[in-house]
């Protein structure tokens, strides 16, 4: 190992953090608000930009991380870094437009760093260790996890159904993100909400599908096609976001609970057990009633009662794996060493308790999103129009059972997104059945 | 103690299939346990001297499995291949020819149920017949009182517990007496093994659940159940190391008198040359998957032969002395290294041990080596 | 010699909970007033069966757990016990001078930033190392982690004083990036030694740290032991219920049972001539590696009696083939017969 890292590579992972935050700011924040930015492609929406700057931030910050560790690349990773950078900062300018320029001209910079950073000449000036050193470097500190990860793949490969999961799942997601592309909301003019769906007229009779209208419209003539492309993206950001929410909670609230014990173990768990105590149901459509005239949007208002109804049942699940692991003779000895509480939890207790939570939660993302459309259904989730497919099939209640002659004559209106929802709810499901499988630790240790 | 062999385990092969490849557990494993004596296996982690106790009963756990090689049992006068015999076969053999006792006692028992029930078990199991019997001979004399209902049940029942006659009778409320007739010998036969082995106040015990018993005690109960059905021989895979060395002494103690009281066959299983040389007879020791050597316990002390039983007595500490210890780890098992699999710890390594396995030598009577040094003696096994 | 530890009339009590509320209906007496003095450099070990108390006691001393009574001196220099032993035989001890050498002194005391600072001079290596290191952290944060939260150092400089130990205790940087799980159990351990002295400390307890080993390693972790006993200028407390292994590397040993020690000597001289009843059970327990010796056994009856309800007078009283009717209501003190060889038994009154 050589002696202290050169000043001028510290200097450029800075920068290179720096811009790995905004460009990860900006993802997030077309995540939860659409684009804020005005665009040369008005119909090319957040999802593609979003995952682009997604993909970019993680990109800085790996290679942040390994600036400030005093390693460059090899001249294999950087060729590959500098192409994949390229390309994607020249696309982004042309989506984002004016604003992006000055992010841009920065990252024109880090191109730079990466190049010189492989030639030899420049490497002694950064640190004097040869391509080849970095490179074989590089390879043995990633054994370990190269080696996890060929461990489960393997296991992936040994049960197909995980397999199917993963591609149902990554089905909706290009649905999802592509869906300004396979639904473009040309109904609206300039602006306007893309998640409230077209209406061509004012029948009341769902029409059967037709070349206009493929999956067939609803009473109102709402485009149901409309509705399930557009639906994937609130189906995806009610489950995430649920999840994400009500699992952080759990995880908290479990974790001191589990760790302290105590008074205050019981005064959480008993609170616990109150929530647990109501229906879920009942309790999600009580706070909607709540929640709705005090101004929320009805979906966030659907939302927020989701998740003070589910983060019970992520902290129950979190406290016994917690104690589980806190008796643990590496806890104790990282007590010993002098850790602090809360490293011990993040770095201890955390990583050996946290996977039973994980497919947990994966397996919820598909029953939120059903409890959601349950929601729906009932009258209690998104407001009338929204783009979601509960309220798809709130709508086609009164159409389930056509005439006498032809029971089934409006099945376009139930079967299209019924059908989109139980295959987004079994993908969901085969991919938390495949997890718990491979991250099991009984079964992963042979 | 004669000198037939009452166990014969001729070239064992056991491989298991895993993720990281091929491991070979056991490599042409070779030896016997003769009638009457107390056999000891020792060797280190992973060098196989469970798994071939697990063989011998066909108790291996996927993902292993039986390549090659024979064992042969003795029963009744004839040899019997057990790797060659059909499941419900084994069953008969298990519990009733061989029993096993294993290193946790805690485990090796169900914690729901009492202790009575653990060991009426293994008698209602496999002495059935004969506890049927004993109720019916004992009705002539006067001792229970058998109405001419019961004793027909019982005779089917011994004949065929599984019979519909006898199954749903027993269930009735008032013709299930001959059941609890039945239950009642079981618990006494309970009581008298108890006693046998040394544990104070039995009626109590037997009416406890595992967790009420402390370790040497839970050790002795596991003990009863493998000789409830007097065994041919008892294998019994590290039953000290979890205890304290003084219940390691009352265990000893017990499996002595065990020994002397009935003949007992001992397959014992340890890593610790202090319990071999209290208790046991002959010695093999086993290393990486391969049997080493096999001698009387004063020649195996007195006069070791194989490198690695020399270096394995040399590591016993003992004060005043330096600690010694074997250079080198324990080979992997996936690749073995080829000819010898202790040729990169020996110090008496010579060229052909690099290449060739060696041969079972007998160096002179009942001693015998698998070492290049002692080709050149002469004699095969 | 200097006195590196001084423990006395050391307590630790479990409550035991039950009931609605979680009321104490009970104590667990795992440790019930023991005193003791280990000398610098020295290697003292402590034997005894399970639930005699030795790792609580062991965990105790270096305040993993806090005690209910006694006090721990830990580096205290001559004079300052002197002063302390003549203000407790004056009666002085609530006088404030004691309890401000007390509270200066006395780690059993220490609380918070003290206590943090102690954890660098005072470790413990782990019986099981299979269960005593994280598998989901690498080795190298493993042995690292010590430093980075005492703040001794970070980074780089971290990373070559890891490598510097992981080469003293036979490993190679070669296992730096590797889990704890492709290692062998002697290896394991070795790792678990590296992290418990790269913070440099002064006095480590070794919990049984060679009876999930193999025979033939447990030397090799011996010998590594002692040598860095010698490197480091290290005390060891060795706790184990292998009495062979105690006996070739203790310079003293005391034996306890159900929460008190019954008698302690030099080891040559206890192993020697054992004198109380329960240590002469222990030693004629140990089978012996040779077949020709045909030793005398004391085989005890019954089992250990419940650390919650320990027998009144003389612990031992219950199983004890010399027992008198002192015994039975009399706790006995300790003895001197002489060599350094202490004994708590009426027998030798």
């Amino acid at each position: 190992m050589q002696g202290s890292k050169p000043l001028g590579i510290s200097s450029f992972a800075m920068l290179k953090l720096a811009t790995a935050i905004i460009e990860l700011n900006i993802s997030v924040l077309l995540f939860f608000l659409g684009n804020p930015f005005p665009t040369m492609f008005p119909s090319l929406d957040a999802g593609l930009t979003m995952l682009i700057a997604l993909l970019l931030g993680v990109l800085d910050l790996i290679i942040a991380y390994n600036l400030w560790n005093g390693q460059a690349f090899g001249w294999i990773m950087s060729t590959m870094f500098l192409i994949i950078d390229v390309i994607l900062r020249v696309t982004l300018p042309i989506l984002f437009g004016v604003m992006y320029i000055a992010f841009a001209i920065l990252s024109e910079l880090d191109i730079a760093i990466m190049y010189y950073t492989t030639r030899p000449k420049v490497m002694l000036f950064f640190g004097g260790e040869t391509i080849r050193e970095i490179y074989e470097k590089f390879k043995v500190e990633m054994q370990p996890q190269i080696k996890e990860l060929k461990f489960t793949l393997h296991l992936v490969k040994k049960s197909p159904l995980s397999i199917v999961g993963a591609a149902i799942v990554l089905f909706y997601v290009v649905i999802a993100v592509f869906a300004p592309v396979l639904a473009p909301p040309g109904h609206l003019s300039q602006g306007g909400n893309p998640y409230m769906m077209p209406k061509y007229g004012i029948l009341l009779v769902p029409q059967p599908p037709s070349p206009d209208h493929p999956f067939g419209t609803m009473e109102g003539q709402y485009d149901i096609y409309y509705g399930c492309i557009w639906g994937t993206r609130t189906a995806f950001r009610i489950g995430l976001s649920v999840v994400a929410a009500s699992l952080i909670m759990g995880l908290v609230i479990g974790v001191i609970s589990a760790y302290y014990g105590g008074w205050i173990d019981e005064i959480l768990m008993r609170f616990t057990d109150i929530i647990l105590a109501f229906p879920g149901l009942i309790l999600c459509m009580a706070f909607v009633v709540v929640l709705v005239p005090m101004g929320m949007n009805r979906l966030d208002a659907v939302m927020l009662a989701l998740v003070l109804v589910g983060w019970p049942g992520y902290a129950r699940l979190i406290r016994s794996e917690v104690l589980r692991v806190k008796n643990e003779d590496y806890v104790e000895a990282a007590k010993s060493v002098g850790c602090s509480p809360l490293r011990i939890i993040s770095r201890h207790i955390l990583p050996n308790s946290i996977y039973p939570i994980i497919v947990s939660a994966t397996l919820d993302i598909g029953t939120m999103v059903l409890t959601a459309a349950a929601l729906s259904f009932l009258g209690l989730g998104a407001d009338p129009g929204y783009a979601d497919w509960g309220w798809i099939i709130n709508l086609s209640r009164n159409w389930i059972y056509g005439s006498p002659q032809n029971p089934y004559q409006y099945w376009y209106t139930f079967v299209y997104p019924g059908v989109f929802i139980s295959f987004f709810v079994l993908g969901w499901n085969l991919l938390g059945d495949a997890l718990r499988d491979i991250l099991d630790p009984t079964l992963r240790r042979k | 103690m004669s000198e037939k062999p009452l166990v014969y385990i001729d070239d064992l092969v056991l491989n298991f299939y895993t993720y990281e490849g091929v491991v070979q557990a056991l490599d042409k494993v070779k030896f016997f346990v003769k009638e009457g004596e107390t056999l000891g296996v020792v060797g280190e982690t992973g060098c196989g001297k469970s798994m071939t106790a697990f063989s011998v009963l066909r108790l291996v756990p996927p993902p292993g499995k039986i390549e090659g090689g024979k064992i042969f049992l003795r029963k009744d006068g004839k040899w019997l291949d057990i790797l060659r015999q059909r499941e419900g076969y084994l069953r008969r053999i298990r519990g009733n020819d061989i029993s096993m006792i294993f290193q946790d006692p805690r485990s090796a028992l169900n914690p729901v149920y009492t202790v009575k029930d653990q060991i009426g078990e293994a008698i209602k199991l496999h002495r059935r017949e004969e506890i049927c019997a004993k109720i019916i001979e004992n009705y002539g004399e006067g001792k229970i009182k058998l109405s001419n209902f019961e004793r027909k049940m019982l005779e089917k029942m011994k004949k065929n517990p599984r019979a519909l006659s006898v199954r749903f009778t027993s269930k009735m409320p008032l013709l299930r007496g001959f059941k609890k007739k039945f239950d009642a010998e079981v618990e006494r036969e309970v009581v008298k093994l108890l006693r046998d082995m040394r544990i104070p106040d039995p009626e109590r015990v037997a009416e406890m659940y595992p967790h009420e018993l402390s370790g040497g005690m839970a050790q002795r109960v596991v003990i009863a159940i493998a000789l409830s059905c007097s065994p041919k021989i008892l294998i019994a895979d590290e039953p000290t190391t979890n205890l304290d060395v003084t219940v390691q002494l009352q265990i000893l103690t017990l499996i002595r008198e065990l020994k002397e009281k009935y003949n007992a066959t001992v397959h014992y299983i340890t890593h610790d040359m202090g319990v071999i040389a209290e208790l046991c007879d002959r010695v093999v020791v086993m290393y990486a998957g391969n049997v080493v050597e096999m001698a009387d316990v004063m020649e195996i002390f007195k006069n070791p032969l194989h490198p690695y039983t020399k270096a394995l007595l040399e590591c016993i500490p003992r004060p005043g002395r330096e600690f010694k210890s074997i250079e080198g780890f324990v080979p992997s098992l996936i690749n073995p290294p080829q000819g010898c699999r202790f040729n990169d710890r020996c110090p008496f390594r010579m060229d052909i041990c690099l290449k060739e396995k060696p041969d079972f030598v007998k160096v002179k009577e009942g001693h015998f080596v698998f070492c290049h040094l002692y080709s050149g003696s002469g004699g095969s096994k | 010699m200097s006195v590196s530890i001084e423990v006395e009339g050391l307590k630790k009590y479990y409550p035991i909970r039950g009931g609605v509320f979680r009321r104490s209906v009970g104590q667990v007496k795992a440790v019930d007033g023991v005193s003791l003095s280990i000398h610098k450099g020295e290697i003292f070990g402590v034997v005894g069966e399970s639930g005699c108390g030795k790792t609580t006691l062991a965990k105790t001393i270096i305040r993993l757990l806090n005690p209910n009574d006694g006090s721990i001196f830990f580096g205290i220099p001559e004079d300052v016990k002197n002063t302390l032993k003549r203000l407790k035989s004056e009666g002085k001890t609530e006088s404030s001078e004691f309890k401000k050498l007390r509270r200066q002194w006395d780690i059993a005391t220490f609380r918070g930033h003290r206590l943090q600072e102690l954890r660098r001079k005072m470790q413990i290596v782990y019986q099981d190392p299979t269960t005593s290191l994280n598998p989901r952290m690498l080795v190298k944060d493993i042995v690292a982690e010590p430093l980075i939260v005492q703040g001794i150092a970070s980074g780089r400089a971290a990373l070559d004083r890891v490598v510097e130990m992981l080469y003293k205790v036979g490993l190679t940087d070669r296992h730096l990036f590797r889990y704890p799980h492709e290692f062998s159990g002697g290896q394991r351990q070795r790792i678990a030694v590296a992290r418990a002295l790269i913070s440099r400390p002064q006095f480590v307890v070794l919990d049984e740290p060679t009876s999930s080993v193999d025979v033939s390693v447990r030397a090799q972790l011996l010998n590594l032991f002692l040598e860095l006993r010698r490197d480091f200028d290290l005390t060891y407390l060795y706790i184990s219920h292998d009495l062979s292994v105690v006996e070739c590397i203790a310079e003293v040993v005391a034996v306890m049972y159900l929460g008190k020690i019954v008698e302690f000597a030099p080891t040559r001289e206890l192993y020697e001539k054992p004198l109380h009843p329960y240590s002469l059970a222990l030693f004629s327990a140990i089978p012996v590696p040779d077949p020709t010796v045909k030793r005398k056994r004391v085989v005890l009856s019954g089992d250990v009696p419940s650390p919650v309800n320990p027998p009144a007078g003389c612990r031992f009283h219950t199983r004890c083939d010399q027992a008198m009717e002192i015994c039975k209501t009399v706790e006995p003190e300790f003895f001197d017969v002489g060599n350094g060889h202490f004994v708590a038994c009426h027998l030798y009154h």
